[in-house]
């Protein structure tokens, strides 16, 4: 049979992102995947070298826009590591707590992306005006709605006081109940289960070959979510992974749906737990330069993400690397796309949640 | 689990159909900025005592600082908002303004200036100082 | 004499009522959408800005056939209104159709490709339709053009139930709207960008729009000439028709080609079909 050779992207509108792959077609079924990466890698791991590392969070944060809180973040804890700070408990529950708000908005983000990859463009809209809501509440506490520049190595830098977070809970509460709503269309919409149900399919076993990470395990059985190490307060929190078992596409959409309100599940527990009151301190500022090297693993919410920060008593770091889960799911991603059919490719690469920019650094 | 005649977005849209829209005309209607939002940099040249310390520290070199010429200045369209100047700032010369700047094209730049340019100088070295009559529009150098 | 001014007066006022339609549809879709919407005279400016707009041919033969596109849009509609067979009306909608068809596979593009081969699918469902539909119209009224329909003393709607039904189905391909938009999307966020126009832009993308106004009139011609006592009557029924597609593209997501096809072939084969032969078997 005549074989086709459609190059999905690097411009492809399902994608705002660069990345190829070149599809195989017989007729409309793809036979084969050829990705190629590298389209906007900005040379972080080298910019390290000369940028100083109390300066480098703010490009680290910039790695994604989606993100942009938890690389911050993750970026903080390797050096906290490495230069012995203990933060500040509120700064610790703060954090917590914006990590959580960071997932809220990404999977929103997220879903909104897939209503719109299977051409269903009010669900698009649903999703976002939601997200809009999420980004005013970073913008109050954070005072930037995508990048938050509140972390500090030590610390953070702006506190939310008692009476906001409260308002922010009932506003969350709120938000949640209306997404429950629109997670019901996902859930019984005919036509959306047309289009995801069956469709590309990761079994528990290829997920674990794959190292498949975040909701994309999840979705195919694996219980697998780098909050249940228990760091960064994790442990005061009772929660469990969401878990689905189908491994299709629309289970993949289940998980961000159900992790949505788990996550608003976790931070009404954070606002209660937390140490209250005015004046906290939220800041550690070390002295001097950083020696030695540290891992951080962080649950972001496309999944597991590792920093690699080693440094050598100057004021510039000698390495930085960021395993983003992204470039974890690719490989389980190639797997899916075989096989199916042209119509279904931009689910399937959707349901990963690809970030490229953070793949690429 | 998925009735093939049952669309529960039609209930929606229908909804939304007499509901108020979501969205506003931007940029005929603007909401205002929340109160700790960071919009720009906004530099008082009265207390400044031009000890560089926010030039050293800006992660985007956007700030300049000339003790020789008693120059201030700063590239907005290079600053990234990330607040670090104001923390440094002993003099508390530098805040953070809620207000985001206009957008501007490279046309809006006077004589030839980058747009986003901002530039504060000392009349002589000994004088209190003040912002250039219009603080868009960078005085030349003498 | 009479119809020719009227083949005439379609051939200007149809883009009117074509862009105001897409007007107002976007304006209803934005608010199905809980978004304010842009103006209503917006799908105009849109094809005022694309005229303007330096063209880049991809194929030189492109721009020829999306003219001939235009003009056998039009055509339809003024020989339509015209007083030119019925039957001979929908082969030349058949032809205006395909000439779209054929200027999206003269681009090298893939995208455009795959769209002209999806749109060549859809068309094999939706053309016997309008054959069969005007069969239909003319078996039931005894005569043969559209002035003589609407002179015609008696309802020919009542007759053709499944025709009217079929109508809506193969108005969703024709009207581009979700869930059978497969070949293009106004929202050029899918699988195929977007499809057949992927590789138009400036003039040739503005001919593509008027084309589709032109469409849009053509499609509500149709629906007054199965209302056929009463014009009034007919637009109404379209204007119900319109927003029914409105609210379904609002409500769905884009289904695949498979099921485009199944659907559509048995609106055509089953109920357009069905109500043919029921009208040829019971009329004798």
């Amino acid at each position: 049979m005549k074989r086709t050779v459609i190059p999905f992207g690097p411009q492809h509108p399902v994608l705002p992102e660069p990345i190829v792959l070149d599809l195989i077609l017989e007729d409309e079924r793809v036979v084969d995947a050829v990705p190629t990466i590298g389209y906007i890698h900005r040379g972080l791991e080298m910019m390290v070298e000369r940028v100083e590392y109390t300066e480098m969070g703010f490009v680290v944060e910039r790695i994604c826009g989606i993100c942009s809180f938890m690389h911050g973040m993750g970026y903080c804890l390797s050096l906290e590591t490495i230069m012995n700070v203990e933060v500040p408990d509120r700064a610790k529950w703060l954090r917590l707590i914006w990590a959580e708000i960071s997932r809220i908005q990404s999977h929103l983000l997220w879903l909104g992306l897939g209503a719109d990859a299977f051409g269903f463009e009010n669900l698009f809209m649903h999703c976002w005006r939601m997200r809009e809501e999420i980004l005013d509440i970073f913008e109050k506490t954070t005072g930037g709605r995508v990048i938050h520049s509140v972390n500090r190595i030590g610390g953070v830098k702006r506190d939310v006081s008692d009476a906001e977070l409260a308002a922010i809970l009932v506003r969350l509460e709120e938000l949640g109940k209306a997404f429950k709503k629109t997670a019901s269309v996902f859930a019984t919409d005919p036509s959306i289960a047309h289009r995801l149900v069956g469709v590309g399919v990761l079994s528990p076993e290829d997920a674990l070959s794959t190292a498949s990470v975040g909701p994309m395990a999840r979705a195919s059985g694996l219980a697998t979510d780098t909050r249940l190490g228990g760091a960064n307060l994790y442990d005061q929190i009772d929660f469990q992974p969401v878990v689905e078992t189908a491994g299709d596409c629309l289970a993949r959409v289940a998980v961000r749906l159900r992790e949505v309100e788990q996550s608003i599940g976790i931070i009404r527990q954070a606002i209660d737990k937390m140490p209250k009151g005015e004046g906290l301190p939220l800041e550690n500022r070390p002295r001097g330069n950083p020696a030695g090297e540290a891992f951080t693993r962080l649950e972001q919410p496309r999944g597991e993400v590792v920093y690699y920060v080693k440094a050598n008593g100057t004021k510039y770091l000698e390495r930085f690397r960021a395993r983003t889960p992204t470039f974890a799911n690719i490989p389980a991603m190639i797997q899916l796309v075989k096989g199916c059919e042209l119509a279904d490719v931009p689910n399937i690469i959707l349901t990963i949640d690809p970030c490229i920019s953070c793949t690429e650094r | 689990m998925a009735n093939p005649l049952t669309l529960p977005m039609v209930r929606r849209s229908l909804r939304n159909l007499v509901a108020r829209p979501a969205t506003r005309k931007y940029p005929y209607e603007i909401r205002p900025s929340f109160g700790g939002a960071r919009g720009k940099i906004e530099f008082d040249v009265t207390t400044c005592n031009y000890c560089m310390l926010c030039m050293r520290r800006c992660p985007a070199e956007a700030i300049r600082v000339s003790r020789e010429d008693r120059i201030w200045s700063i590239e907005h369209l290079r600053c990234i908002a990330c607040n670090v100047c104001v923390e440094v700032c002993s003099k508390k010369s530098l805040s953070m303004s809620n207000q985001p700047r206009k957008p501007q094209t490279p046309a809006d730049g006077v004589d030839g200036q980058r747009p986003g340019h901002e530039e504060w100088h000392l009349a002589a070295p000994d004088t209190t100082g003040a912002p250039c009559p219009d603080a868009e529009t960078p005085a030349a150098k003498a | 004499m009479n119809t020719a001014i009227y083949g005439l007066l379609f051939v200007v006022l149809a883009p009117l009522f074509g862009g105001l339609l897409a007007g107002v549809d976007r304006r209803v879709s934005a608010r199905m959408q809980s978004r304010i919407g842009p103006p209503l005279l917006q799908p105009f400016y849109d094809v005022g800005k694309l005229l303007q707009k330096k063209t880049r041919q991809v194929n030189p033969v492109a721009g020829p056939l999306l003219l001939g596109h235009v003009i056998f849009m039009a055509a339809t509609g003024a020989l339509l209104l015209g007083g030119t067979d019925l039957i001979f009306v929908a082969f030349v909608f058949a032809l205006a159709a395909l000439f779209l068809v054929l200027a999206a596979g003269s681009a090298n593009s893939p995208y455009s490709f795959t769209g002209a081969e999806r749109e060549l699918i859809v068309l094999l469902a939706s053309e016997p339709f309008f054959i069969l539909m005007m069969a239909g119209v003319c078996k039931v009224s005894g005569v043969s053009t559209f002035g003589d329909v609407l002179a015609y003393p008696q309802w020919v709607a009542p007759q053709l139930p499944g025709i009217l039904i079929a109508f809506l189905i193969v108005a969703t391909i024709k009207l581009r709207k979700s869930p059978f938009d497969i070949s293009t999307s106004h929202h050029p966020h899918q699988e195929l960008v977007s499809g057949l126009t992927t590789d138009m832009s400036g003039r040739l993308l503005a001919y593509v729009e008027v084309a589709h106004w032109y469409e849009s009139a053509i499609l509500c011609a149709f629906m007054v000439l199965l209302f056929n006592r009463s014009w009034p009557i007919g637009l109404v029924a379209f204007g119900v028709a319109y927003a029914l597609e409105v609210l379904v593209d609002n409500s769905t997501s884009r289904a695949k080609w498979q099921l485009v096809l199944r659907s559509t072939w048995a609106a055509t084969l089953v109920l357009c079909g069905g109500n043919v032969l029921a009208l040829f078997v019971i009329g004798r």
